[in-house]
């Protein structure tokens, strides 16, 4: 008799879905730019934190690839030592002992076709010697300017072709490209060499338990999809706001911009969470398929118009919870001169069904007065009040807002009668905070996305169309501020008066998170 | 961070008297009342000496499990009638925000011990999952059990604190087919999830699926305890349901691919030490780690390492135990399974 009584496939008679979490199969994560910061100080204390909470399987290992001369020893020391940084006193010597016997370096130049001759051969040898399977996903956490080479000579090399069973998959950080062009430039050569269903672009915001959060809230609940469209709701705003400045990171800042650093990418997901439709299972095609509708639907802003439902800023040296802050211009490896935006305020349309006629004001920034993400969704006042002006001049129309961070939770601002003889109606902002309903240890959203990588499971990973469709909405805003100048701002404020404008033009104001 | 309030009020109180009191007692220092955010109802049913590890243990829960605990002492042979009831809130404080776990001790005497329900019901949040938990050894065959089950939607017990474990695990292989009990969860068969997963890994690869057809041999050591005995008995039962294994005479087992022979062994150290599982040449092993801090994973051939990890242990106290299983709903097949294989084990 055959042990198929469970699973198809015979091995996992024990597996107990219920209780054990899913372990992925076999196999490696190599990494390029491995002597950089993420690798140390994100990537590998994730995975350390999967393996020790038995997420990894027995045959898994890493290789790290970079120019820097080092022995694995070397390497996994530095990682050792970089791993207590990121988990003060949290690092067992036996977990790590054990994992870091997975843990190999390869010196060699991303640009060379021999790093790949070579690499191909050690990972033959740790097939052999490991048990990994045949299975590799391939992490681009190198500069950008090095992703078409990486690809190119993985393609060439035949490590894209999945054989045997195994997988090849392709793990791409962001920016995905700079602009429209460039990111189709970048597409093509990626696709040249591995299929969609190999690429997994990730966006870290999207592994964010609290983003994912905002489809628990939408999809779970049935109190908020009937009203959840244009018949109901005024406008949206949703802010991602930073009270930190740019960390040291001038050079690289200076490149992006909040536009490309922030916008494109984690507000735009923000945003097609927000308005997506249900999707049919929250699987990778459907939900990427919605979110893809949205980016499709978002009316498309003309050259001439940027002026009007864009606003750009730069903090100024200010004052931000007692402490002066210096301005973008006096930060190290800023051009005194610089007119690259540190605040971007922009009015969308979705014209869809739900959307018609809402407008969706989002913005982020940096050196705002604090560090906030949330989502407000303004409802229409009430057709008619049976009360008297004066019992309801505090009264102000009902207000969901969605906080992502710092705290999650949802609030409702709701009218309520005021006690006493009158009858006058206040408004009343009833706070649930249901982030601290479930005080469990948050995972950090490289674990998630690590692991859903392995598992093959790309729902939480960008789609090329994903990202050229955020691309294409902004495009027309990228070239308009390729001149002319930045508004100005104090660090500490909520931005410059033009994004107060945008909302007054409209009849609206920015809320105060 | 939790912080502990407790109240003066104390004797016989009122349901109204009780929800005041605790609203009383949730309250913020701006004398706001706090926000409860509950989700879920614990119904514990103890004795007086281990009163005080229950509010331990429900103080330490309340962050990740906000909700109303209500712990009964119960003395149903007392010769006088009469209960008493203590509050207390354990709050703690997150995100600029307070949650409250709510506990609503009641010492019941005589007549109202042998109805712990009519106590239980008018202080139960609406609308939320009833989890009834027996921390000790308990008689299912007691009164007040039968209605205390009817109130709940899950019963958890510890087959480790029993007397006598296999008679107990027999007993729990029985109600279980019992359709008035509701879903049942045992903290020992929640203790041996990391000891199933590490085990399951290992025969994941798929040039290892034929193995588990090949198996000859099972060594499980254990510590001689409740816990150990009850951990032993479990695993033993998960794997030949899994499996397909029939119990016979003398502890052995028959299997699709012939006799298994499945070991006891006493040894020192945590309650459940080491499982050895032999398929010719190839022993795959999972042991706790000397200082009980960790797991190893363990692939051997004739005395040769092959493959190895080591991995935490993912819970280390009771609480993190019923933590664990506060967070499931409905059967469990795979304990069901597993206790049925028990029940015939411990009857041969």
């Amino acid at each position: 008799m055959a042990l198929t009584t469970r699973e198809s496939r015979p091995q996992e008679v024990l597996r107990d879905e219920t209780r054990l979490p899913q372990t992925p199969e076999p196999g490696v994560i190599v990494i390029f730019g491995a002597s950089g910061d993420l690798t140390s100080r994100k990537l590998v204390p994730a995975l350390y934190d999967l393996a020790a909470a038995r997420r990894l399987p027995m045959e898994f290992a890493v290789v790290g690839i970079s120019r820097t001369t080092m022995s694995h020893e070397e390497f996994r020391a530095r990682l050792r030592r970089a791993l207590e940084e990121q988990r003060p006193g949290r690092v067992s010597e036996e977990v790590w002992e054990s994992f870091s016997e997975g843990i190999f370096y390869l010196p060699g130049d991303s640009k060379k076709p021999e790093t790949y001759r070579e690499l191909k051969d050690f990972l033959e040898k740790l097939d052999r010697e490991r048990g990994t399977g045949g299975n590799r996903a391939y992490y681009m956490a190198s500069s950008p300017s090095l992703f078409p080479a990486i690809v190119e000579h993985l393609g060439e090399a035949g490590m894209s072709r999945e054989e045997d069973g195994g997988y090849a998959r392709l793990v791409v950080e962001k920016p995905f490209g700079r602009d429209l062009e460039s990111a189709r430039a970048l597409n093509a050569d990626i696709q040249r060499y591995f299929r969609e269903d190999q690429i997994y672009r990730i966006d870290h915001y999207l592994g964010k338990e609290t983003v994912q959060n905002i489809l628990a809230l939408r999809f779970a609940n049935g109190i908020f999809e009937p009203v959840w469209n244009q018949h109901y709701v005024d406008h949206v705003q949703i802010t991602v706001a930073e009270d930190i400045g740019i960390e040291g990171r001038g050079a690289f800042y200076e490149e992006a911009g909040a536009l490309r650093d922030i916008v494109q990418n984690h507000l735009m997901q923000v945003l097609c969470l927000t308005a997506m439709e249900p999707p049919v299972a929250f699987d990778a095609t459907p939900v990427r398929e919605e979110k893809v509708k949205v980016l499709k639907a978002v009316r498309p802003i003309r050259r001439e118009e940027v002026g009007e439902v864009a606003v750009r800023g730069q903090y100024d040296r200010g004052w931000i919870f007692g402490e002066e802050v210096p301005g973008y211009r006096e930060e190290e490896g800023v051009a005194p001169d610089s007119e690259t935006e540190t605040y971007v305020a922009l009015k969308l349309f979705i014209d869809n069904w739900r959307w018609a006629g809402v407008p969706f004001y989002v913005r982020a920034g940096k050196r705002l007065p604090k560090k906030v993400t949330e989502i407000a969704i303004q409802f229409h006042r009430t057709p008619h009040t049976p009360f008297s002006g004066s019992d309801t001049r505090q009264l102000e129309p009902n207000l969901l807002v969605i906080r992502i961070q710092p705290e999650e939770g949802v609030s409702l601002k709701i009218g309520a009668k005021v006690p006493g003889t009158g009858f006058e109606v206040r408004s009343v902002n009833m706070d649930l905070l249901y982030g601290t309903a479930f005080m469990t240890e948050v995972p950090d959203a490289y674990q998630r996305l690590l692991l859903d990588l392995m598992l093959g499971d790309p729902t939480l990973f960008i789609r090329a169309d994903e990202a050229e469709g955020a691309w294409s909405i902004l495009q027309p805003v990228l070239e308009a501020w390729s001149e002319g100048e930045v508004s100005r701002y104090p660090a500490g404020s909520w931005g410059p008066k033009e994004a107060e404008e945008l909302l007054a033009r409209d009849g609206r104001r920015w809320r105060r998170p | 961070m939790t912080e502990t309030r407790a109240s003066d009020a104390s004797g016989r109180m009122s349901v109204g008297a009780i929800e005041h009191e605790l609203a009383r007692l949730r309250m913020n220092d701006d004398g706001t009342i706090g926000l409860r955010a509950s989700v879920l109802n614990l119904v514990v049913v103890t004795s007086e000496e281990a009163a005080p590890a229950v509010t331990e243990l429900v103080s330490g829960l309340s962050g990740r499990f906000p909700c109303r605990a209500i712990v009964f002492i119960s003395e149903p042979e007392a010769p006088h009638d009469d209960f008493d009831v203590g509050l207390a809130a354990f709050c703690s404080t997150r995100g600029g925000g307070q949650v409250c776990a709510e506990q609503i001790t009641i010492h019941a005497c005589g007549a109202p011990a042998r109805h712990l329900e009519s106590l239980a019901e008018p202080l139960l949040i609406p609308d939320l999952p009833v989890f009834l938990f027996y921390p000790d050894e308990f008689d299912p065959d007691a009164g007040e059990f039968e209605s205390m089950v009817s109130l709940a939607d899950r019963l958890i017990v510890d087959s480790g604190r029993a007397s006598d474990p296999e008679g107990f695990l027999r007993r729990l292989s029985l109600l279980a087919e019992d359709p008035g009990v509701p879903d049942l969860g045992d903290l020992e068969w929640v203790a041996l999830s990391p000891w199933r997963a590490l085990l399951a890994d290992m025969f994941s690869p798929p040039e290892r699926a034929g193995m588990l057809e090949g198996i000859e041999r099972v060594r499980i050591i254990h510590d001689g305890g409740g816990e150990g005995r009850a951990r032993a008995l479990l695993f033993a039962g998960w794997l030949a349901a899994s499996l397909g294994w029939k119990p016979e005479e003398g502890g052995s087992f028959s299997g699709p691919g012939g006799g298994i022979e499945v070991l006891f062994e006493e040894g020192d150290g945590a309650p459940l030490r080491r499982v050895e599982v032999s398929v010719r040449d190839l022993v795959f092993r999972v042991s706790r780690c000397r200082d009980a801090a960790e797991f190893r994973a363990e692939v051997e051939r004739g005395g040769e390492i092959l493959a190895g990890r080591t991995v935490h242990l993912g819970y280390s106290s009771v609480e993190e135990i019923l933590g664990e299983e506060l967070q499931h709903r409905g059967d469990d097949r795979n304990l069901l399974d597993a206790l049925k294989v028990v029940g015939r084990m411990v009857e041969r």
